[in-house]
């Protein structure tokens, strides 16, 4: 492992640079972003962030020399985390194709050969930057400019590793493309960025999961997704993130969609002590829809602060958004959204629904829904519910033997079972299992 | 319990307890430029059954700005109606807390056209034990009218029992009209009903073609949407007075404003 110093600096994202042999232009823009960073302010909104001190952040931590393509090549002590985690039995069985990253740097990858003959790219970003530079260069951070965000602008900065896809024209692929990030250090950043692009009439799913051990130390991940869904395209993303629960979750998630396109998000939140996370879509043409599905689970002292945004800007454009929410033992889950409806938007439709089960009367829910309209053929409609675990279905399930921490997993589960059922059968027994999991040492 | 009538033009209105009333409170300012108070509190106190008509009028294009304190005590009922009747700028800012058992409803009403803003800032505070509260928000935007209503109710830690629940709709009925809401729901107690909505509308090209094959034209099947949210508005009212009393502003707004 080789561990940069802690701090940021202009010599430090030079030394990335320079340690990544990219391109001039990228340097460039690692600088441009490095300005606003240092000129912009912390959120005025949300969590409370005065916690996480960035000078204690090491932005950069090499983990392998180079990517590797078979598990033999993989790094034993690396090997092992991810042989726990079943990343080689899934790429076998189920997956088209997989990634992995371990701190700064991607540690493995490969893609299925029936896919790459049909001109599919998937890749290390870091790699992709050599191989497919002017795609590249067209599209990084296009879609999530560093200006957008303070923490945006952090990433265009240090951002390291992650994944490049690209699905040409017309390919379809059924098996979900896989991608895992775990930060293994304390006291890291992790800053993979993943840039997908998706081609006319194509359709892919993508899956990320995402995990780190707790120190006790700060952490912070500051990921950027963007995503280019062109003309008829349709395409799935789906990340389940259980980072630990001393970590900042500070991760910046965006779609464009253009014309007939589709473009659905499915997400699962366990870890971190503070998630920030708005996934959103832009709605740029005519015809273009997007699903936003989302499951956020607050457990002691964990704020999530999780929500969607859907930015309605071409005609005939229509969104769907459903949040669901868990907060226990003194959690904090908060569903933060925003839909705007833009004066072209005629003849948008959206619907978002957000429930929220409040466990015990330490925890707190919060509903934070933003409408803007500014086109009067907009249909739009917001419900949001909030309640407990109803004694009832509790009682019923005892006196069919299960405990009651059993009793109250399962009715959790069944609360979260529209999003999970959207999610590959291997992702949603690990949805299941974290839930299990949170719920341990509940009382009703 | 004897219903007293209290026109309100005080800063401060107190209503004793075991008190049953009716508030009439009607804020139009004219040309003459009459001074509306910038703040204005209400202190409900425990047991009082309240009724709280509230008509805001901006026949001119003065600004109106006010910011509202209102305390609900122990046990107390109030029925709350608002009506918002265009103002060049309207400035609201509303925050009202609920003690035990207090249970709180409140219906509003606005209509904004040609170039009107509106910023309302409508907050609640469930403080106690079993309180409810049940809010309904409707607007109606034309012209190049701007609206903009941010709700936030919280529910206190140890205020359990709550039941609440807030609903705001918007209507857009001109290209030009652009409104937001946010009704934000903020819950540090487990054992409550809260749930919230938030919706705009359109006439669909159904509704539409059916009422103009009865002969309707657009701008008056508008008026007819306004017209009946207002009829809807006025039929919540108890006493028949004040049933008649608001038919008769909306009907003059109505009229003054085509």
């Amino acid at each position: 492992m080789k561990n940069t110093r802690r701090g940021l600096d202009e010599a430090l994202v030079r030394f990335i640079s320079s340690e990544k042999k990219e391109p001039a232009w990228m340097l460039e823009r690692r600088l441009a972003s490095l300005k606003i960073y240092e000129k912009m302010a912390l959120p005025d909104w949300g969590p409370d962030l005065s916690r996480l001190n960035l000078d204690l952040i090491t932005y950069y931590a090499r983990a392998s020399d180079k990517p590797a393509q078979t598990w033999d090549d993989v790094p034993a002590d690396i090997k092992e985390t991810f042989d726990r985690l079943g990343i080689p039995q899934a790429e076998q069985s189920v997956l088209a194709g997989v990634g992995a990253q371990y701190e700064s740097t991607v540690i493995y990858h490969s893609l299925k050969e029936q896919f790459k003959k049909l001109g599919v790219v998937f890749e290390d970003l870091d790699v992709a930057l050599k191989t497919h530079e002017e795609l590249v260069k067209k599209h990084f951070m296009q879609c999530v400019p560093p200006s957008l965000h303070k923490f945006a602008a952090l990433h265009g900065a240090v951002w390291s590793g992650g994944t490049f896809l690209y699905i040409p024209r017309g390919v379809k692929i059924e098996a979900p493309l896989q991608a895992y990030f775990r930060m293994n250090a304390k006291g890291m950043g992790q800053f993979e960025h993943t840039l997908i692009i998706v081609e006319e009439e194509a359709q892919a799913h993508y899956i990320e999961g995402c995990s780190a051990p707790r120190y006790g130390i700060d952490s912070l991940h500051a990921g950027c997704v963007e995503i280019f869904v062109a003309r008829g395209a349709r395409f799935r993303y789906s990340s389940v993130e259980s980072w630990s629960k001393d970590a900042y979750n500070l991760n910046t998630k965006r779609a464009l969609v253009q014309a007939d396109a589709h473009m659905e998000w499915v997400g699962g939140n366990f870890g971190s002590n503070v998630t920030m996370l708005y996934p959103c879509s832009v709605l740029l043409g005519e015809g273009a829809s997007a699903d936003h599905l989302g499951v956020a689970f607050a457990n002691s002292g964990q704020i999530q602060d999780t929500g969607a945004k859907v930015i309605h800007v071409a005609p005939n454009t229509s969104s769907n958004v459903v949040m669901k929410s868990i907060s226990k033992s003194g959690g904090q889950a908060i569903y933060r959204g925003l839909i705007d409806i833009g004066p072209k938007a005629a003849n948008a439709v959206s619907g978002i629904k957000c429930d929220a089960l409040i466990l015990d009367d330490r925890s707190v829910s919060d509903t934070i829904p933003r409408i803007n309209v500014k086109n009067e053929s907009a249909v739009l409609a917001h419900e949001a519910t909030a309640g407990q675990l109803s004694a009832e279905d509790i009682f019923y399930l005892r006196s069919r033997g299960l405990s009651e921490a059993q009793a109250s997993a399962m009715i959790v589960n069944g609360f979260i079972e529209p999003i999970v059922k959207e999610l590959p059968l291997e992702y949603a027994v690990e949805m299941n299992r974290l839930v299990e999991l949170e719920m341990e040492n509940s009382v009703g | 319990m004897v219903k007293r009538i209290i026109q309100i033009t005080d800063k401060e209105i107190k209503v004793p307890a075991g008190t049953e009333v009716l508030l009439w409170e009607v804020i139009a300012p004219s040309e003459r430029g009459e001074k509306i108070p910038a703040r204005r509190k209400f202190l409900i106190a425990e047991d009082c059954v309240v009724e709280h008509i509230v008509i805001v009028r901006g026949a001119t294009k003065k600004a109106i700005k006010q910011t509202r304190r209102l305390e609900l005590g122990r046990g107390s009922r109030l029925r709350s109606y608002e009506i918002f009747l265009g103002a060049a700028k309207l400035d609201w800012t509303s925050s009202s807390r609920l003690a035990d058992r207090a249970d709180f409803s409140k219906q509003v009403l606005f209509y904004q056209s040609a170039t009107d803003e509106l910023h309302v800032q409508d907050n609640y505070i469930f403080a106690g034990l079993g309180a409810r509260g049940q809010f309904a928000v409707s607007g109606v935007l034309s012209g190049a009218a701007r609206a903009r209503y941010f709700s936030d109710l919280a529910i206190k830690a140890g205020a359990q029992k709550t039941e609440m629940r807030i609903d705001l709709k918007l209507f857009l009925l001109s290209p030009g009209a652009q409104g937001s809401l946010l009704p934000g729901l903020k819950i540090a107690a487990n054992d409550v009903k809260a749930g919230h909505s938030a919706s705009t509308f359109r006439l669909s090209a159904e509704e539409l073609f059916y009422l103009s094959s009865r002969g309707l034209r657009e701008e008056q099947i508008k008026s007819l949407v306004i017209r009946s949210l207002a009829d809807n508005f006025t039929s919540h009212l108890s006493a028949a007075a004040s049933r008649q009393e608001v038919a008769k502003i909306f009907a003059a707004y109505f009229k003054q404003s085509q």
